[in-house]
């Protein structure tokens, strides 16, 4: 559902139906409706095909549990079961799980004995430090290169251009590598891990960031140069508009509007790229924690941050559908016929 | 103002001389106005006209700077407001724009920006020149779009451009353009887009505004709009200006050819066997009849006899959003002949696409019936339509998005003759060149895509689509609405003879009343859905009955030379 941006001829007689204030209302209420509804289906999806998939993963949860060196006595194997639910029919157990899920209760985990939640909640700031400074970067390189070098002159663009695909091809896991290199071993500027909450975030953010803005400008870039080709643009430019302002002003907020509904996929990006990023730079967070659980088949963790990433999937893209309706009002009305 | 009353020396509020803009450089330098010359008054309007490519807008972005990126801009002399301009830095150019000279653009829905608010578009020159505060400013923007004629400014100034109509639209950019009190305006194509009623308005504002002592370079291809409201006319051609002079002198006695064809090509009073174009009508040549009617003949004479299409009394109701119904057309009823033509006339939401809809058997009516060559056409399945489909074909206003654009015209033409089973190559090839001749192309735009081809041959094209498949009945969805003048009558003459040769049935529509008075036998007014009046072309012409018709009429240039229908006196 993204925002989808159209320039119409202009042809007589194709105007927007004006809508009245009392409509506007009820398709907003409507469609506040139906976001909340899918946001709960896309939670559910992913919930029950984690759970789908977890029961599909060959081996015991059991000698999981345990640890493969460890030799139980039947007696002792019959306790374990019940004790996890673990002797439950399958449907039963998944039932349980969305009761446990309404009461907030995410289970114990398999290794630590501890609940889930209580995990997960000690690695959910750093992650969403991680995730948001990377997001947030992305989009001010992204903005800068295109408002800086877009339809200039041939060799700024095309520099602009081909800076933009290489930086968008770099692997974030080798970037996360060579900026240890040069800026932590080398230079000495940052540390390879930790050292405080901001400058422990600058290295690790930048190598999600820098892929990715390279990735955005690239979608930014040509609805930039769509606008500023605009009659709009030109009309700005009449009223004694400089350069920079018909760029910030008029061009950036159309290319804003394909670039923002690429955001909420590239939180999803973010989340498993910090994987890898989080081991290398040795930061706490949910990538390591998934890493962690998924290498010791840990299910109640895995199925917990599932979990809490689908909630978070789903408010960022109602966080970026709210502030494309801010940009473009029409996308209410675009929305709505789509829906 | 009042100290400036004291130099009495009256210096053109624009004068050029000599003014060349070239785009390129060595080989490839592209010369797009060449050498003109021309003053513009205070209290004047002055007409640049001629056909897309003359230079014609791209003079008039030069005297805002704006000629655009690697524009070389020469010039003996050019003045504004008594100041030479010539080399001005970029800081200069900008204090100018929207204060000393504004622009006004044909109305689109992006003219203005569509994510900003038309009263944050119309103050915008205020912002960028910092004048006054942030209330004084608001303040003015309520008076400019009050001076452009916009109703209730305050509401209209917190919209967007895709909740304005389209004259609204057009205010307002006229408002955004004089926010900053220029005294010289540079309207490009002001008027094109809109139905000839809101022109109308809009060509008095413009009167109005050049009477206030502001001076307007019109930039237009619309002799008809150059007739209404001109004081001196150019005629640019090819970069450059071949003749100008009073208005009336110019149109009433052109003495340049180009001048007399671009005359020529307008549709104006013309009734229908008038040629608008210069040279051989194809399709009048016996040989050409001999050679392409005998296949035709077979496919429709079986049809001959009674009317090829008959309506009647259909209706339509569209349910909004909103849960309301919408009334597109009611009880419109009307028959056309074989081989005659009607002419569907009507503003914008008058409810021409609809009947084009279910004359295309797309939209069934919700009452009524509609006929096609003797058979049901309406309230039955496609698969009783489906036979009758070939006999029925339609061009529309812009043929490109029509087309594939990665189709060359050789496979645009194969695919519409496959689809009435012309598949074996030799006989596809035959007659694909056929179907060129018949619409005046040759073998050598085969290979040529649609998007190379220029509007008057991309048109061309689109009607030997239609063609393929041996049409009776052509439903014309103002096909000549986005070309200009002298490619207009072109198209219009093509038509005419195809008509001719064939016997084909005509449905054509245009908001271009001149255009459908040149077309039709008969004619249709639609207003708000229903048929206001109905009758021969050149009876509704000559002396329309309905109200409606009458102002519609009153808009267009009458017959009997160029007598002035608004003048400056009058507004």
């Amino acid at each position: 559902m993204g925002v989808v941006q159209s320039y119409p001829g202009g042809l007589p007689g194709q105007e927007a139906p004006e809508a009245s204030p009392a409509f506007g209302r009820v398709s907003l209420l409507r469609q506040i409706g139906n976001r909340i509804g899918a946001a709960l289906l896309v939670i559910w999806l992913s919930v029950t095909l984690t759970f789908v998939a977890l029961q599909v993963v060959p081996g015991d949860p059991l000698k999981l549990i345990m640890g493969p060196g460890a030799i139980l006595t039947p007696q002792a194997i019959a306790v374990l079961r019940q004790q996890f639910g673990l002797d439950q029919p399958i449907l039963y157990r998944y039932a349980n799980y969305f009761v446990g899920l309404l009461h907030g209760d995410l289970g114990l985990s398999y290794r630590s004995q501890q609940p889930v939640s209580s995990l997960i909640a000690g690695q959910v700031l750093p992650s969403l430090a991680l995730t948001g400074a990377a997001l947030l970067l992305a989009w001010a390189l992204a903005v800068s290169s295109v408002v800086i070098s877009a339809r200039r002159n041939r060799v700024t663009e095309s520099i602009g251009r081909s800076v933009e695909v290489t930086l968008g091809s770099l692997p974030d896991f080798w970037l996360g590598l060579i900026l240890i290199t040069v800026f932590a071993f080398t230079l000495h500027w940052f540390a390879a891990s930790g050292g405080g909450f901001l400058a422990g975030l600058v290295l690790p953010a930048a190598a999600l960031a820098i892929p990715l803005a390279g990735f955005l400008a690239q979608v930014m870039r040509q609805s930039f140069e769509d606008a500023l080709d605009q009659p709009f643009a030109l009309s700005a430019r009449a009223r004694g508009l400089r350069d920079w302002r018909v760029r910030v002003r008029h061009a950036l907020p159309h290319a804003a509007l394909p670039a923002l509904a690429l955001s909420s996929w590239a939180f999803g990006w973010l989340i498993s790229g910090s994987v890898a990023i989080e081991e290398i730079f040795a930061r706490r967070g949910l990538g390591s924690l998934i890493f962690t659980a998924v290498s010791q088949r840990d299910f109640p963790v895995i199925m917990g941050s599932v979990v809490l990433i689908a909630v978070l999937y789903v408010f960022i893209n109602l966080l970026t559908d709210v502030l494309a309706i801010l940009i473009d009002p029409r996308a209410v009305r675009a929305a709505e016929g789509s829906a | 103002m009042s100290a400036l009353l004291q130099s009495p020396p009256p210096a053109p509020l624009v004068q050029v001389l000599h003014l060349s803009v070239s785009f390129g450089r060595g080989a490839t330098t592209n010369a797009a106005v060449r050498d003109i010359s021309f003053t513009l008054e205070a209290g004047e309007i002055l007409a640049l006209v001629g056909e897309s490519g003359s230079g014609k807008s791209v003079t008039g972005r030069a005297l805002l700077g704006l000629a655009g990126t690697g524009a070389r801009v020469t010039a003996e002399t050019l003045e504004i407001e008594g100041h030479s301009v010539l080399g001005d830095p970029e800081r200069r150019w900008r204090a100018r724009r929207g204060r000393q000279l504004g622009l006004v653009l044909q109305d689109a829905l992006v003219s203005l920006d569509p994510l900003r608010q038309v009263g944050h578009e119309v103050g915008e020159v205020l912002d960028a020149h910092g004048i006054g505060t942030r209330r004084q400013r608001h303040g003015r923007v309520i008076a400019a779009l009050r001076e452009a004629g916009l109703p209730e400014p305050e509401r209209r100034a917190r919209q967007r451009s895709g909740q304005l109509s389209g004259g609204q639209r057009q205010r307002a950019l006229i408002a955004a353009a004089i926010a900053g009190h220029p005294r010289i305006l540079i309207a490009d194509e002001p008027t094109t887009a809109l139905d000839s009623t809101v022109q109308r308005q809009l060509l008095e504002l413009l009167r109005s505004i050049a009477a206030q002592g502001n001076a307007i370079l019109l930039i237009t291809h619309d002799i008809g709009v150059v007739n209404e409201i001109a004081d001196r006319v150019a005629v640019m051609r090819e970069g450059q200006i071949v003749e100008s002079g009073p208005t009336e002198a110019i149109l009433g006695n052109p003495r340049h050819a180009y001048t007399r064809a671009l005359l020529a090509a307008l549709p104006a009073g013309k009734a229908k066997g008038v040629r608008l174009s210069a040279g051989t009508a194809v399709a009048s040549s016996s040989e050409f009849r001999h050679r392409n009617r005998r296949s035709w003949e077979s496919g429709t004479a079986g049809a001959r006899g009674g009317s090829a299409i008959v309506v009647d009394r259909i209706s339509k109701r569209y349910a909004t959003t909103g849960g309301m119904a919408v009334t597109a057309i009611d009880q419109v009823s009307f028959t056309v002949g074989h081989g005659r033509t009607l002419g569907l006339v009507g503003e914008s939401g008058a409810g021409k696409s609809t009947i084009a809809r279910i004359l295309l058997g797309l939209t069934q009516p919700d009452s009524g019936s509609v006929t096609l060559l003797g058979q049901p056409w309406s309230g039955v399945t496609e698969k009783v339509r489906r036979p009758l489909r070939s006999s029925l074909q339609m061009i529309y206003q812009d043929p490109l998005s029509s087309f594939d654009p990665r189709w060359d015209v050789e496979r645009i033409l194969r695919d519409a003759l496959r689809a009435i089973g012309l598949t074996e190559r030799e006989a596809a090839k035959r007659r694909t060149l056929q179907l060129l001749d018949i619409v005046g192309l040759q073998a050598k735009h085969l290979p040529a895509a649609p998007l190379l081809l220029s509007g008057g041959q991309r048109q061309r094209v689109a009607i030997a689509r239609a063609l393929a498949s041996e049409p009776a009945v052509l439903l014309c969805d103002e096909p000549v609405s986005a070309l200009d003048a002298t490619t207009q009558a072109q198209v219009l003459d093509l038509l005419v003879d195809i008509q001719k040769a064939f016997g084909l049935t005509y449905v054509f529509i245009s908001h271009d009343l001149a255009v459908i008075h040149h077309m039709s036998d008969d004619i249709l007014v639609l207003k708000d859905g229903r048929v206001v009046e109905q009758g021969p072309a050149s009876e509704v012409w000559r002396s329309p009955a309905h109200p409606y018709t009458q102002s519609l009429f009153a808009s267009v240039a009458k017959p009997g030379g160029f007598s002035r229908s608004l003048h400056p006196e009058a507004v």
